[in-house]
């Protein structure tokens, strides 16, 4: 028999085959249950980048911190700096310039009298070609080489113009400011006019050489000095413990949920142990503000099973009575059709496992204490991992396998529930100098269900947890 | 054209209404096509083409590859929501006795349209019906067919061999009447 011609006949017929349809009202029955376009992604970023700013902020706080102005001039130690300068000590107008009040290079509004540098400095500025010898940061402008040509003004030496000195009543330059109250800060000079003016340390720093005067242990004092305000401790959690994952599952009001559905999938869904797992990064500033950024595991167990009875009922011939002897042999027996009902009893047994990778970033209060301490803190959760694997009813009561990929999967589940809320209470002890032990108490709840909008019941998790675990003591 | 499709086919992955709604041109007459291979009733094939269209539409990001992949995927979603619908029923079992013995193919198929196949698709029973339609329509393994329909693959071998016995049987027949009424 030739059924694969026969076949290919009946193939090539529906090939082709486009029958009319009715678009505009396919169009308008379908548009209501799409999906929009996707704004969520920008909202994460947001935040993201929110969270991240902040804690960047905090960083670089914690590590820079504001500081004397000499000392964030990159080039001071140049080996390009002239070794001459205290052979020849300048005058002091020619080492200093009036203040720019924290604008990059020499200001030139304020005038400057008696002051010749400031305006060959100034104009320096303006004139020097690239590759000249002139460092000019955000706050000090050092000028290591006349360049006759350009300021036949300045003399063969180094001039330094740091912000924040301002003229003396006399229209003289004087160095104060910032630098001269603190009485380690300031240096005896050994020149004409040592008496009068004080040199800051940091034109040793400028010079690139040492100074007998200067003392090293100053910069550290005055670092910690002009330290951030808000001094950070940083920490490392990790913690792990058991959670418990409340589960709500409703009908959706909009949809037209099949009699008995909802009660089947509750039915058949017994919720069993869940549990968390999470690596904290924390920053702790000095009054106790507390910035929170890490990794979060989540996983919520469930237990499906399904058991039912079939009864089939079926008429068949057979044997209706019987009558045997003693020894078992069959004396008489009549046949006929009779009833036969076969009971069948079927049951399905699985384990759902809903599990979720957060990135919780927040806030909080720490209370530091000797010993012990405690905290409270809060914030977003972004999930960045959502999977489901196991079996649930369908909407024809039938068990269906499910796994990410599979077709029913994207029927039910998101990939990705998005936003979440978190909130916890820690207790911790000190445990060694750098090593505490921590319990805490938490709850988080993504804001979105893990089904997705189209399917007809809303599932939901709420997770309580309650972790123990260790927090490092990065730096202080 | 090639190129048409695919730009529309990038709109609608963005989610675009106007790109959507041009798609649904497209695919609602081959999606229909299909879905026509199980549900004869019209009412019945348009709920079955807009099921699948909301599906293609929300999952389309799923789908990475151009016009041939896409419009093979969209035929499997649309075979799929086709068997959703008889999943809930179960497949009545039969007696498998060999069926009636055939011949050559008749020559009244070359005449025979898309209406008459379908009639004649029709008249045989549902369950033969759907293993004829996703073999060799549609080109399943047995393999699948027994996962899709949840029965065995030795029971799906054997529907189809019904059911090409059946069809030819029919086919018979009906070239049978023809030549009787010339």
């Amino acid at each position: 028999m030739n059924t694969d011609n026969f076949e290919d006949r009946i193939k090539e017929t529906f090939e082709g085959y486009r029958p009319d349809t009715d678009n505009d009202a396919i169009w308008e029955n379908i548009e209501p249950h799409l999906k929009k376009k996707k704004k969520r992604r920008g909202i994460i970023f947001f935040f993201w980048g929110l969270g991240l700013g902040l804690l960047l902020l905090f960083l670089y706080r914690t590590t820079c911190g504001p500081e004397s102005p000499g000392t964030s001039v990159p080039s001071a130690a140049s080996p390009e700096m002239p070794e001459s300068r205290n052979a020849h000590p300048a005058p002091e107008e020619n080492r200093t310039s009036p203040p720019d009040n924290g604008r990059s290079g020499i200001s030139a509004n304020r005038p400057a009298p008696e002051n010749k540098i400031s305006k060959a400095a100034s104009d320096l500025k303006a004139a020097t070609p690239k590759g000249s010898r002139s460092h000019s940061t955000g706050t000090a402008v050092v000028a290591t080489e006349p360049l006759p040509a350009l300021a036949p003004n300045l003399e063969p030496e180094t001039a330094v113009a740091p912000t924040g000195i301002e003229p003396d009543a006399n229209g003289k330059t004087a160095t104060r400011a910032r630098w001269s109250p603190a009485p380690f800060l300031t240096m005896p000079e050994t020149g004409p006019l040592a008496s009068q003016h004080a040199r800051p340390p940091v034109m040793n720093k400028f010079a690139g050489r040492e100074d007998e005067n200067f003392h090293p242990d100053d910069s550290q004092k005055r670092k910690k000095q002009k330290r951030s305000p808000l001094p950070l401790e940083h920490n490392l959690t990790v913690q792990t413990g058991p959670a418990f994952a409340a589960r709500r599952l409703t009908a959706r009001k909009d949809a037209i949920v099949p009699s008995g559905y909802l009660d089947g999938r509750k039915r058949t869904e017994q919720p069993l142990e869940s549990f968390t797992a999470g690596i904290f990064y924390s920053a702790i500033t000095q009054n106790g503000l507390l910035i929170r950024a890490g990794l979060d595991y989540r996983q919520a167990n469930e237990r499906f099973h399904l058991a039912y009875t079939e009864k089939k009922t079926q008429q068949i011939n057979g044997i209706l009575t019987q009558t045997v002897d003693d020894s078992g042999n069959i004396l008489n027996q009549t046949s006929g059709p009779k009833t036969v009902t076969v009971t069948t009893e079927y049951s399905y047994k699985d384990f759902n496992r809903y599990r979720y990778v957060n990135l919780p970033l927040g806030l909080g209060y720490r209370h530091r204490g000797e010993k012990n301490r405690w905290e409270l803190a809060g914030g977003i959760d972004i999930n960045l991992f959502f999977r489901t694997g196991g079996t649930i009813l369908n909407r024809y009561l039938e068990p269906n396998p499910l796994s990410f990929g599979f077709f029913y999967y994207d029927e039910v589940f998101r990939r990705n529930t998005g936003l979440g809320a978190w909130t916890s209470c820690a207790y911790s002890r000190k445990l060694k100098d750098r090593l505490w032990w921590q319990v805490s108490a938490n709850f988080q709840a993504p804001f979105k269900p893990v089904t997705r909008p189209d399917y007809e019941l809303i599932q939901r998790y709420f997770h309580f947890g309650l972790t123990g675990g260790v927090v490092f003591l990065i730096e202080n | 054209m090639q190129t048409d499709f695919n730009l529309l086919l990038k709109s609608c992955r963005n989610y675009d209404r106007k790109a959507q709604r041009q798609m649904v041109d497209l695919l609602a007459p081959f999606l229909s096509g299909v879905c026509k291979r199980y549900d004869r009733s019209p009412a019945n094939v348009q709920d079955l083409v807009q099921e699948a269209l909301i599906l293609i539409f929300n999952n389309i990001e799923q789908c990475r590859g151009e016009e041939k992949v896409f419009l093979g995927w969209c035929r499997r979603i649309a075979i799929n929501v086709c068997l959703q619908k008889f999943r809930k029923k179960s497949l009545p079992t039969e007696t498998l006795d060999a069926g009636p013995d055939s011949g050559e193919p008749p020559g009244v198929l070359s005449q025979m349209g898309v209406e008459d196949i379908l009639n004649i698709l029709d008249c045989l029973p549902e369950n033969q019906r759907l293993v004829f339609n996703l073999n060799v329509l549609d080109g399943y393994s047995h393999a699948e067919i027994g996962r899709e329909l949840q029965i065995a693959e030795s029971h799906s071998r054997a529907l189809l061999t019904r059911a090409r016995a059946a069809l030819q049987e029919m086919i018979t027949k009906k070239e049978a009447l023809n030549n009787e009424y010339r």
